[in-house]
């Protein structure tokens, strides 16, 4: 439940090549790596362990792929472009619409 | 853009004519490689084969490092008081990949990638950036396991990315710091802060410190401006100069 957790749910979600790749929307590939980060497999393997905590409105900022919102939560804006060519969001585009 | 073409033409045969063994490749990675989980200032990348992301669809490769180079500047880097990180497997972004397309388009040279953090601060002032590239040439001197070394600076100048002022390029900005650059003005350079650069050449302009670090390895000699194009369709503030070697 921070802006580091976020970042880095946001960070693996834009780097994880196939699987990112396979996933077309954030709320699927945001569930896929919730739900590798709490694998048992993974707790076998402490040097690659990966502990997300999101709360519901950063999780929803993700889901939605709110982006304006990400910027205005602090998210830096490099994490943001590369999450935006992963699934294919404009956010300048989505930065207008917000006002920004 | 036809400029900005025939400069990397007229580098990649300068590059081809001085017949280098290696090739040091100065960038800065884009939140592909490191996170917050681990973001070391420097790192230089071991590893005798190099990862692409291939990201912006560019298609993923294999370029060959060249570990005997990396580790040997490594550890004198280290041991010269450069608290530099050592990558085995350091994937490289657009920031080394898209100058090798130019440069190297046949993956002729093996490369060594060194990452100079640019934009999650804290980060490295610009004279601590010219300063590891005095390092780094005194390290290049000392090991003797490869001859001819050719040092690459990739980044800026002026672009802004992922914020609101995206698509912005300030030529005032980035002609202000060529002519900086062409004529050494170390003093003047190593000035330049962090407000001034985000300010007048956008967050990109941090990858700036790469040119830093290739104009300390050079002797600060001073360099040639091939091209200077802002360029819309990069959305950045173009240019390639070829540094003078003392």
């Amino acid at each position: 439940m921070s802006l580091l957790d976020l970042q880095r749910a946001i960070y693996h979600l834009s780097t994880a090549g196939e699987q990112a790749g396979q996933a077309t929307d954030p709320a699927t590939a945001l569930s896929r790596l919730i739900e590798l980060s709490r694998s048992e497999v993974l707790a076998e393997l402490p040097a690659i362990q990966l502990q997300l905590e999101l709360d519901p409105h950063e999780s929803e900022l993700i889901e939605r792929g709110d982006v304006a919102g990400m910027y205005r939560y602090g998210v830096h804006p490099n994490l943001i472009r590369n999450f935006a060519g992963v699934f294919g969001i404009d956010y300048l585009a989505c930065y207008r619409e917000a006002g920004l | 853009m036809d400029r900005v073409y025939a400069a990397w033409s007229e580098l990649r045969t300068s590059l081809q004519e001085a017949e280098p063994d290696a090739l040091i490749v100065i960038g800065t990675d884009h939140f592909q490689t490191f996170s917050y989980d681990l973001m070391p200032v420097f790192t230089i990348g071991r590893g005798a084969e190099l990862r692409t992301w291939g990201e912006f669809g560019s298609g993923t490769k294999r370029l060959r490092g060249m570990p005997e180079l990396a580790d040997a500047l490594h550890a004198d880097l280290v041991h010269s008081g450069f608290d530099v990180a050592g990558s085995a497997d350091m994937r490289l972004d657009h920031a080394y990949s898209c100058p090798l397309a130019f440069l190297t388009p046949d993956d002729s040279l093996p490369v060594v990638p060194l990452s100079v953090v640019a934009f999650v601060p804290p980060l490295p002032p610009l004279a601590r950036c010219r300063a590891l590239g005095i390092a780094l040439r005194r390290a290049i001197e000392r090991q003797d396991g490869v001859g001819r070394v050719a040092i690459v600076g990739t980044g800026g100048i002026s672009h802004w990315v992922g914020v609101p002022e995206t698509g912005r390029i300030n030529p005032e900005f980035d002609r202000h710091f060529l002519e900086l650059f062409e004529r050494s003005d170390v003093e003047a350079l190593d000035s330049l802060s962090d407000d001034t650069l985000v300010r007048d050449g956008g967050p990109g302009a941090g990858e700036l410190r790469s040119w830093l670090v290739v104009l300390g390895a050079a002797g600060s000699m001073g360099a040639r401006r091939l091209a200077y194009e802002p360029v819309d369709a990069w959305i950045t503030g173009t240019s390639l100069v070829e540094v003078a070697v003392a």
